[in-house]
Protein backbone atom coordinates (compact mmCIF):
# COMPACT_ATOMS: atom_id res chain seq x y z
CA UNK A 1 0.00 0.00 0.00
CA UNK A 2 2.94 2.20 0.85
CA UNK A 3 4.95 1.17 -2.04
CA UNK A 4 1.75 2.64 -3.97
CA UNK A 5 1.59 5.65 -2.72
CA UNK A 6 5.12 6.53 -3.11
CA UNK A 7 4.93 5.40 -6.75
CA UNK A 8 1.85 7.74 -7.15
CA UNK A 9 3.44 10.09 -5.70
CA UNK A 10 6.92 10.18 -7.53
CA UNK A 11 4.73 10.17 -10.78
CA UNK A 12 3.05 13.59 -10.17
CA UNK A 13 5.97 14.55 -9.29
CA UNK A 14 7.89 14.02 -12.21
CA UNK A 15 5.16 15.25 -14.38
CA UNK A 16 5.01 18.92 -12.57
CA UNK A 17 8.82 18.80 -13.05
CA UNK A 18 8.36 17.72 -16.88
CA UNK A 19 5.78 20.56 -17.56
CA UNK A 20 7.22 23.22 -15.59
CA UNK A 21 10.48 22.61 -17.97
CA UNK A 22 8.03 22.71 -20.90
CA UNK A 23 6.26 26.00 -19.93
CA UNK A 24 9.64 27.86 -18.78
CA UNK A 25 11.73 27.32 -21.69
CA UNK A 26 10.15 29.62 -23.77
CA UNK A 27 10.23 32.76 -21.70
CA UNK A 28 14.05 32.22 -21.35
CA UNK A 29 15.21 31.63 -24.65
CA UNK A 30 16.48 34.84 -26.66
CA UNK A 31 17.56 33.84 -29.68
CA UNK A 32 19.06 35.63 -32.27
CA UNK A 33 20.34 33.82 -35.05
CA UNK A 34 22.73 35.05 -37.89
CA UNK A 35 22.26 33.77 -41.03
CA UNK A 36 23.28 34.12 -44.65
CA UNK A 37 22.29 32.00 -47.83
CA UNK A 38 24.09 32.98 -51.04
CA UNK A 39 22.84 31.21 -54.18
CA UNK A 40 25.93 30.63 -56.52
CA UNK A 41 24.24 29.09 -59.73
CA UNK A 42 21.29 27.70 -60.23
CA UNK A 43 20.77 25.74 -64.09
CA UNK A 44 17.35 24.14 -65.32
CA UNK A 45 17.36 21.49 -67.43
CA UNK A 46 14.85 19.29 -69.02
CA UNK A 47 14.46 15.71 -68.72
CA UNK A 48 12.06 12.98 -69.86
CA UNK A 49 10.65 12.38 -66.74
CA UNK A 50 7.90 9.21 -66.48
CA UNK A 51 6.61 9.87 -70.08
CA UNK A 52 6.86 13.99 -70.08
CA UNK A 53 8.89 16.65 -70.42
CA UNK A 54 9.43 18.66 -67.27
CA UNK A 55 11.97 20.88 -66.23
CA UNK A 56 14.36 20.22 -63.33
CA UNK A 57 16.39 23.22 -61.26
CA UNK A 58 20.58 22.25 -59.68
CA UNK A 59 21.00 24.85 -57.33
CA UNK A 60 24.22 25.66 -55.68
CA UNK A 61 24.54 27.40 -52.91
CA UNK A 62 26.73 28.83 -50.05
CA UNK A 63 25.45 28.73 -45.97
CA UNK A 64 27.31 30.94 -43.50
CA UNK A 65 24.78 30.39 -39.80
CA UNK A 66 25.61 30.86 -36.46
CA UNK A 67 22.83 29.39 -34.87
CA UNK A 68 24.20 28.90 -31.43
CA UNK A 69 21.38 31.50 -29.79
CA UNK A 70 19.38 28.89 -30.44
CA UNK A 71 20.18 26.04 -28.31
CA UNK A 72 19.15 26.19 -24.58
CA UNK A 73 19.30 23.86 -22.32
CA UNK A 74 16.07 22.18 -23.32
CA UNK A 75 16.98 21.72 -26.99
CA UNK A 76 17.30 18.61 -28.26
CA UNK A 77 18.00 19.52 -31.59
CA UNK A 78 17.80 21.46 -34.45
CA UNK A 79 16.40 20.94 -38.14
CA UNK A 80 17.66 23.32 -40.81
CA UNK A 81 16.56 23.54 -43.77
CA UNK A 82 17.36 25.67 -47.23
CA UNK A 83 13.64 26.58 -48.54
CA UNK A 84 12.82 28.36 -51.98
CA UNK A 85 9.67 29.59 -52.03
CA UNK A 86 8.06 30.92 -55.35
CA UNK A 87 4.73 31.61 -57.63
CA UNK A 88 2.90 34.23 -57.86
CA UNK A 89 -0.82 33.15 -57.88
CA UNK A 90 0.13 29.67 -56.40
CA UNK A 91 2.55 29.30 -53.46
CA UNK A 92 4.99 26.95 -53.49
CA UNK A 93 8.10 25.42 -50.98
CA UNK A 94 10.67 23.19 -51.29
CA UNK A 95 13.21 22.32 -48.73
CA UNK A 96 16.51 22.67 -50.81
CA UNK A 97 18.81 20.54 -48.50
CA UNK A 98 18.56 19.88 -44.70
CA UNK A 99 20.55 19.02 -41.78
CA UNK A 100 20.07 18.30 -38.34
CA UNK A 101 22.26 19.95 -35.67
CA UNK A 102 22.37 17.68 -32.60
CA UNK A 103 24.48 20.16 -30.48
CA UNK A 104 25.71 23.73 -29.60
CA UNK A 105 29.42 23.07 -31.31
CA UNK A 106 27.57 21.90 -34.76
CA UNK A 107 25.49 24.79 -34.66
CA UNK A 108 28.23 27.37 -36.17
CA UNK A 109 27.78 26.48 -40.09
CA UNK A 110 30.16 27.56 -43.03
CA UNK A 111 29.56 25.17 -46.05
CA UNK A 112 30.27 25.79 -49.63
CA UNK A 113 28.99 24.51 -52.97
CA UNK A 114 26.02 22.70 -51.56
CA UNK A 115 23.70 21.13 -54.50
CA UNK A 116 20.21 20.55 -53.23
CA UNK A 117 19.56 17.38 -51.70
CA UNK A 118 16.13 16.47 -52.86
CA UNK A 119 14.77 17.17 -56.59
CA UNK A 120 13.84 20.61 -57.47
CA UNK A 121 10.91 20.19 -59.75
CA UNK A 122 7.77 22.21 -59.86
CA UNK A 123 4.52 20.33 -59.92
CA UNK A 124 3.55 21.72 -63.65
CA UNK A 125 5.92 20.84 -66.33
CA UNK A 126 7.83 24.05 -66.02
CA UNK A 127 8.89 27.20 -63.82
CA UNK A 128 8.38 29.86 -66.64
CA UNK A 129 11.02 31.49 -65.12
CA UNK A 130 9.67 33.10 -62.17
CA UNK A 131 11.49 34.36 -59.28
CA UNK A 132 12.35 32.98 -56.04
CA UNK A 133 13.29 33.59 -52.63
CA UNK A 134 15.94 31.79 -50.66
CA UNK A 135 15.59 31.52 -47.02
CA UNK A 136 17.11 29.08 -43.56
CA UNK A 137 14.56 27.53 -41.73
CA UNK A 138 15.04 26.24 -38.48
CA UNK A 139 12.91 23.79 -36.17
CA UNK A 140 13.90 23.92 -32.35
CA UNK A 141 13.48 20.45 -31.08
CA UNK A 142 12.65 20.46 -27.12
CA UNK A 143 13.56 17.44 -24.52
CA UNK A 144 10.16 18.21 -23.16
CA UNK A 145 7.67 20.69 -24.18
CA UNK A 146 6.53 22.82 -27.80
CA UNK A 147 8.58 23.05 -31.09
CA UNK A 148 9.28 26.29 -31.73
CA UNK A 149 10.26 27.17 -35.50
CA UNK A 150 11.05 30.26 -37.17
CA UNK A 151 13.11 31.29 -40.83
CA UNK A 152 15.65 33.88 -41.50
CA UNK A 153 14.65 36.73 -43.88
CA UNK A 154 14.43 35.38 -47.26
CA UNK A 155 17.54 36.80 -49.44
CA UNK A 156 16.68 38.63 -52.71
CA UNK A 157 15.27 37.12 -55.42
CA UNK A 158 17.01 34.76 -58.34
CA UNK A 159 15.57 34.28 -61.04
CA UNK A 160 15.07 30.69 -63.11
CA UNK A 161 16.89 30.75 -66.12
CA UNK A 162 15.72 29.36 -69.14
CA UNK A 163 15.78 25.64 -69.61
CA UNK A 164 18.59 23.82 -71.12
CA UNK A 165 17.77 20.95 -73.40
CA UNK A 166 19.06 17.43 -72.52
CA UNK A 167 18.02 14.32 -73.65
CA UNK A 168 17.78 11.81 -70.68
CA UNK B 1 -3.05 -13.52 -3.98
CA UNK B 2 -6.59 -12.36 -4.59
CA UNK B 3 -8.05 -13.56 -1.61
CA UNK B 4 -8.89 -10.40 0.20
CA UNK B 5 -10.40 -9.03 -2.61
CA UNK B 6 -12.58 -12.25 -3.73
CA UNK B 7 -13.45 -11.70 0.35
CA UNK B 8 -14.40 -8.33 0.25
CA UNK B 9 -16.28 -8.85 -2.97
CA UNK B 10 -18.31 -11.49 -1.40
CA UNK B 11 -19.08 -9.63 1.62
CA UNK B 12 -20.44 -6.37 -0.47
CA UNK B 13 -24.10 -6.51 -1.11
CA UNK B 14 -25.16 -6.52 -4.49
CA UNK B 15 -26.39 -2.93 -4.14
CA UNK B 16 -22.82 -2.17 -3.22
CA UNK B 17 -21.34 -3.95 -6.19
CA UNK B 18 -23.76 -1.95 -8.37
CA UNK B 19 -22.40 1.18 -6.77
CA UNK B 20 -19.07 0.49 -7.62
CA UNK B 21 -19.79 -0.61 -11.41
CA UNK B 22 -21.46 2.32 -11.77
CA UNK B 23 -18.15 4.35 -9.97
CA UNK B 24 -16.35 2.64 -12.69
CA UNK B 25 -18.46 3.56 -15.42
CA UNK B 26 -18.23 7.33 -14.39
CA UNK B 27 -14.63 7.45 -14.51
CA UNK B 28 -14.53 5.86 -17.94
CA UNK B 29 -17.14 8.80 -19.21
CA UNK B 30 -15.47 11.79 -17.77
CA UNK B 31 -12.16 10.31 -19.10
CA UNK B 32 -13.47 10.23 -22.38
CA UNK B 33 -15.22 13.72 -22.34
CA UNK B 34 -11.60 15.26 -21.44
CA UNK B 35 -10.24 13.13 -24.35
CA UNK B 36 -13.14 14.72 -26.39
CA UNK B 37 -12.82 18.21 -24.86
CA UNK B 38 -8.78 18.11 -26.11
CA UNK B 39 -9.62 16.84 -29.43
CA UNK B 40 -12.18 20.38 -30.06
CA UNK B 41 -9.77 22.36 -28.85
CA UNK B 42 -6.86 21.58 -30.73
CA UNK B 43 -9.47 21.24 -33.67
CA UNK B 44 -7.49 17.32 -34.59
CA UNK B 45 -9.07 14.24 -34.28
CA UNK B 46 -6.32 12.58 -32.53
CA UNK B 47 -5.02 15.65 -30.15
CA UNK B 48 -2.20 12.79 -28.82
CA UNK B 49 -0.57 9.95 -30.88
CA UNK B 50 2.15 8.28 -30.25
CA UNK B 51 5.38 7.39 -32.28
CA UNK B 52 5.24 4.19 -33.76
CA UNK B 53 8.59 4.02 -35.92
CA UNK B 54 12.10 5.31 -35.79
CA UNK B 55 11.65 7.24 -39.26
CA UNK B 56 12.15 10.80 -37.07
CA UNK B 57 14.64 10.02 -35.35
CA UNK B 58 16.64 11.71 -34.04
CA UNK B 59 13.91 13.94 -33.34
CA UNK B 60 11.52 11.42 -32.27
CA UNK B 61 11.96 7.68 -30.47
CA UNK B 62 9.49 4.58 -30.75
CA UNK B 63 7.26 5.57 -27.88
CA UNK B 64 7.38 9.45 -27.60
CA UNK B 65 4.11 11.12 -27.43
CA UNK B 66 3.39 14.01 -29.50
CA UNK B 67 0.27 16.66 -28.97
CA UNK B 68 -0.81 18.02 -32.26
CA UNK B 69 -2.94 20.77 -33.25
CA UNK B 70 -4.69 21.59 -36.48
CA UNK B 71 -4.04 25.42 -37.20
CA UNK B 72 -6.56 27.11 -39.47
CA UNK B 73 -3.78 28.66 -41.18
CA UNK B 74 -2.30 26.23 -44.45
CA UNK B 75 0.65 24.17 -43.41
CA UNK B 76 3.89 25.53 -44.75
CA UNK B 77 7.10 23.31 -45.19
CA UNK B 78 9.23 22.35 -41.99
CA UNK B 79 6.14 21.44 -40.00
CA UNK B 80 5.84 17.84 -38.82
CA UNK B 81 2.56 16.60 -39.31
CA UNK B 82 0.48 13.32 -38.78
CA UNK B 83 -1.66 12.51 -41.37
CA UNK B 84 -3.56 9.07 -42.37
CA UNK B 85 -2.57 7.68 -46.57
CA UNK B 86 -6.67 7.22 -47.17
CA UNK B 87 -7.68 3.22 -47.15
CA UNK B 88 -5.20 2.94 -44.41
CA UNK B 89 -5.77 3.28 -41.00
CA UNK B 90 -2.02 4.02 -39.55
CA UNK B 91 -1.17 7.14 -39.04
CA UNK B 92 2.20 8.66 -40.05
CA UNK B 93 4.37 11.40 -38.70
CA UNK B 94 6.43 13.49 -41.14
CA UNK B 95 7.67 16.54 -41.82
CA UNK B 96 6.49 18.39 -44.78
CA UNK B 97 9.47 18.98 -47.84
CA UNK B 98 7.79 19.93 -50.44
CA UNK B 99 4.14 22.15 -50.72
CA UNK B 100 1.88 23.81 -53.53
CA UNK B 101 -0.75 25.87 -52.75
CA UNK B 102 -3.50 26.37 -55.27
CA UNK B 103 -4.69 30.06 -54.76
CA UNK B 104 -7.76 29.64 -56.66
CA UNK B 105 -9.18 26.59 -55.14
CA UNK B 106 -7.32 26.41 -51.75
CA UNK B 107 -5.68 23.38 -52.31
CA UNK B 108 -2.59 22.19 -50.99
CA UNK B 109 -0.42 19.42 -52.72
CA UNK B 110 1.67 18.08 -49.60
CA UNK B 111 4.99 15.65 -50.34
CA UNK B 112 6.33 14.74 -46.92
CA UNK B 113 9.59 12.64 -45.80
CA UNK B 114 10.53 10.86 -42.51
CA UNK B 115 14.06 12.65 -41.46
CA UNK B 116 15.55 9.37 -40.94
CA UNK B 117 14.11 8.11 -44.58
CA UNK B 118 16.78 8.24 -47.24
CA UNK B 119 13.54 9.18 -49.73
CA UNK B 120 10.49 11.05 -49.41
CA UNK B 121 7.28 9.40 -48.83
CA UNK B 122 6.18 8.66 -52.40
CA UNK B 123 6.62 4.66 -51.61
CA UNK B 124 4.57 5.06 -49.32
CA UNK B 125 1.66 6.53 -50.88
CA UNK B 126 -1.34 4.63 -52.43
CA UNK B 127 -0.22 3.76 -55.98
CA UNK B 128 -0.37 6.70 -58.91
CA UNK B 129 -0.74 9.08 -55.85
CA UNK B 130 2.24 11.73 -55.65
CA UNK B 131 0.73 14.39 -53.34
CA UNK B 132 -1.12 13.85 -49.62
CA UNK B 133 -3.35 16.92 -49.33
CA UNK B 134 -4.48 18.89 -45.82
CA UNK B 135 -7.66 16.06 -45.37
CA UNK B 136 -5.46 13.41 -44.89
CA UNK B 137 -3.45 15.37 -42.10
CA UNK B 138 -4.57 14.64 -39.10
CA UNK B 139 -2.69 17.52 -36.75
CA UNK B 140 0.40 18.90 -36.79
CA UNK B 141 2.81 18.54 -34.13
CA UNK B 142 3.55 21.15 -31.33
CA UNK B 143 4.34 19.41 -28.60
CA UNK B 144 6.21 16.69 -27.48
CA UNK B 145 7.15 14.28 -24.14
CA UNK B 146 9.53 11.89 -24.42
CA UNK B 147 8.73 7.85 -23.35
CA UNK B 148 6.03 8.50 -22.46
CA UNK B 149 4.08 6.26 -24.96
CA UNK B 150 5.79 3.21 -24.16
CA UNK B 151 2.86 1.77 -22.39
CA UNK B 152 0.45 1.94 -25.50
CA UNK B 153 3.28 0.16 -27.61
CA UNK B 154 3.93 -2.52 -24.94
CA UNK B 155 0.04 -3.33 -24.82
CA UNK B 156 -0.38 -3.23 -28.59
CA UNK B 157 3.07 -5.87 -29.15
CA UNK B 158 1.93 -8.07 -26.26
CA UNK B 159 -1.78 -8.04 -25.79
CA UNK B 160 -1.85 -10.48 -22.76
CA UNK B 161 -0.61 -7.50 -21.25
CA UNK B 162 -3.40 -5.45 -22.17
CA UNK B 163 -5.86 -8.08 -20.54
CA UNK B 164 -3.87 -8.76 -17.69
CA UNK B 165 -4.53 -5.12 -16.79
CA UNK B 166 -7.88 -4.49 -17.44
CA UNK B 167 -8.73 -7.76 -15.45
CA UNK B 168 -6.38 -5.86 -12.43
CA UNK B 169 -7.96 -3.03 -12.72
CA UNK B 170 -11.79 -4.30 -12.84
CA UNK B 171 -11.06 -6.54 -9.38
CA UNK B 172 -9.31 -3.44 -7.71
CA UNK B 173 -11.56 -0.97 -8.37
CA UNK B 174 -14.62 -3.06 -7.39
CA UNK B 175 -13.24 -4.25 -4.30
CA UNK B 176 -12.06 -0.46 -3.08
CA UNK B 177 -14.13 1.69 -2.34
CA UNK B 178 -13.51 5.68 -1.98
Amino acid sequence: QRANSVFAFSLTVIFVLLGAVAIITPFFSSSDPKTEVHVKEIAVWTYDYGGSISEFAFVTMDLEADLTSLFDWNTKQLYVSIVAEYGSDNMNQIVLWDDIIRSKRDAQVVLHQIKNKYMFNDITPSFREVNATYALHWDAMPYVGLLQSGRSDSIRHVKFPKPENFAA
Amino acid sequence: MFEDEIATLRRMSKRQVLMQILNFLMIIASALMVWKGLALYTNSESPIVVVLSGSMEPAFYRGDLLFLGMPDEPLRVGDICVFKIPGRDVPIVHRVIKLHDERDTGMQYILTKGDNNQVDDRGLYNPGQLWIHRKDVVGKVRGFLPYVGMVTIIMNDYPQAKYLLIAALGIWVLTHRE
